[in-house]
């Protein structure tokens, strides 16, 4: 038996272990160190879900509204299913706004990690762009209009903005094309773009090897200790935590559903995900103009802060700048979040 | 060959592009009744969807008779009348635009669109274009 496996499928077992079996730095046994794993754990949770979801949901502005009350009411479990899909992606991205901030604060970003960086960042955008199409899926009033508004920004956006906003929505203004493309976009797309991303940020992270942080009460330990089995099981056990917690928001605060869509009417109360609090309270607060050019600055910026560090590093060689301005940054971020959350 | 390829793969490319955008034709204008000057008192306002199924309001004030498109120029949500406020108000991000549709105060860049009016023995008239499907 195993001589005719290894006749059809000639792979050296004992030689992809020991190419799979990275030896792990030790300070991946904290938790906190290991998000960019539990990220990855909830996208297949994503993955999972989202395939159950797409047996019932129907992608049509006629039909949608009612899928989706019909697998939070009527459906077996599917008021489950819906609810982890949901609290799982708000754990996404939770887990990827922690790990990109234990990332950048512990300076794993600079030479020779800065490309693993920038595909980090694009997995994050990838994300929020997957939270944004598929509650527009929903099509209750907010995710509509949420949907609406955030085309319309993509209209505004410099040289190319009228372009890639038609693409999106299928027409000049949001209409019954745009379900379908934020659809393929949700299910298909984004997804396959992260699946993608993903592969390629492993790769990098194996190439440089995690980088190394010691800690105090740590000296005496070894300084790596196998990735199988032993990171395997802490992420096993991350997992099963994180399964158990996504189970109990689920049961407690199910995924609600509000009121139809209707094109004709804005409510009176808008408001986005909390994710985007911050986004939405920047563009109340600024010209159409400066809001769009101050959010995609924002996001090159980020995207190229390697770069912007190095630059900085040269300019200041004794202080470091770096630091300073990512508190500022997270400050500014989560000041117009709690703004928008309180008002 | 390099030639050749880049020719037939190009080709290929731009077929798919040209599927996945929309086609853009040149929407034509139509003039549509859409009241009588009668049922429009001073102060009266009434609520229309245009052929491209855009809401709009068809208000007479100062004597003059005004349709505003009630889609925000910011984002594009929809705008509505205050009556106590006497202004439109945007929902999404606090905009404010007058009865004639300027911006008063909020994000947007621009005032309300308007559509043409015609008035011809007794009948309002609007311009407007026509749906683009
Ligand atoms: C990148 C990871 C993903 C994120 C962050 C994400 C996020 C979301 C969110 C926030 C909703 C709205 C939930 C609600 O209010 O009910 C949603 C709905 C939906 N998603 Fe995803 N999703 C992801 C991946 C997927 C995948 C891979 C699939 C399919 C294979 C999928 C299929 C669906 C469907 C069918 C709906 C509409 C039904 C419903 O809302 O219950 N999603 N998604
Ligand atoms: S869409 Fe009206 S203020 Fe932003």
């Amino acid at each position: 038996m195993k001589h005719w496996l290894s006749e059809r499928l000639p792979i050296d077992f004992d030689r992809l272990r020991s190419l799979t079996n990275e030896p792990v730095p030790g300070h991946l046994k904290r938790w906190w160190f290991a998000l960019g794993g539990t990220a990855a754990y909830l996208f297949f949770v994503q993955l999972g879900t989202g395939l159950l979801l797409l047996f019932f949901y129907v992608a049509e502005p006629g039909r949608a509204f009612d899928s989706v009350r019909e697998i939070s009411s009527a459906v077996p479990f599917g008021w489950w299913i819906r609810s982890l899909h949901k609290w799982s992606a708000s754990g996404m991205i939770v887990a990827l706004c922690l790990h990109t901030l234990r990332v950048f604060f512990t300076d794993a970003y600079r030479k020779p990690r800065e490309l693993t960086w920038v595909v980090g960042c694009l997995l994050l955008f990838a994300t929020l762009g997957a939270g944004l199409s598929g509650y527009s899926l929903v099509y209750e009033q907010l995710s509509y209009w949420g949907a609406t508004v955030t085309s319309n920004l993509v209209g505004a956006l410099p040289l190319f903005g009228g372009w890639l906003a038609r693409l999106i929505r299928g027409g000049e203004e949001v209409g019954p094309a745009t379900l379908t493309r934020f659809f393929v976009l949700h299910i298909a797309v984004l997804p396959a773009m992260i699946l993608l991303l993903v592969a390629v940020h492993i790769a990098l992270v194996r190439i440089h090897g995690i980088s190394e942080l010691r800690f105090r009460d740590q000296e005496n330990e070894p300084r790596t200790f196998p990735f199988l089995p032993d990171h395997l099981l802490t992420e096993l056990a991350i997992a099963l935590t994180i399964m158990t917690l996504l189970n109990v928001l689920a049961v407690i605060f199910p995924a609600q559903l509000g009121e139809r869509a209707n094109p004709l009417q804005t409510p009176e109360h808008i408001r986005p995900e909390w994710y985007f609090y911050f986004a939405f309270r920047w563009l109340k607060l600024t010209t159409l103009r400066i809001g769009v050019i101050g959010t995609v600055l924002a996001a090159v910026l980020m995207v190229l802060w390697p770069a912007v560090d190095g630059g900085l590093r040269r300019l200041s060689p004794r202080r470091e700048l770096s630091p300073l301005l990512g508190v500022a940054a997270v400050l500014v971020v989560v000041m117009l979040t709690i703004w928008e959350a309180v008002s | 060959m390099g030639l050749s390829l880049a020719a037939s793969y190009g080709t290929a490319f731009a077929f798919a592009l040209r599927f996945l955008f929309p086609r853009q034709r040149l929407a034509r204008r139509r003039r549509v009744y859409v009241a009588r000057t009668n049922e429009l008192p001073e102060g009266g306002s009434r609520e229309l969807v245009d052929l491209e199924g855009l809401p709009l309001v068809l208000l007479r004030a100062g004597g003059d008779l005004i349709a505003l498109s009630t889609v925000c120029t910011h984002l594009g949500c929809r705008v509505r009348w205050s009556a106590r406020e006497e202004r439109f108000l945007c929902p999404c991000h606090n905009a404010a635009f007058d009865r004639s549709g300027a911006v008063l105060s909020g994000p947007p860049p621009r005032a309300l669109s308007r559509y043409e009016v015609a008035v011809e023995a007794g009948n309002i008239y609007l311009e407007m274009k026509e749906r683009s499907a």
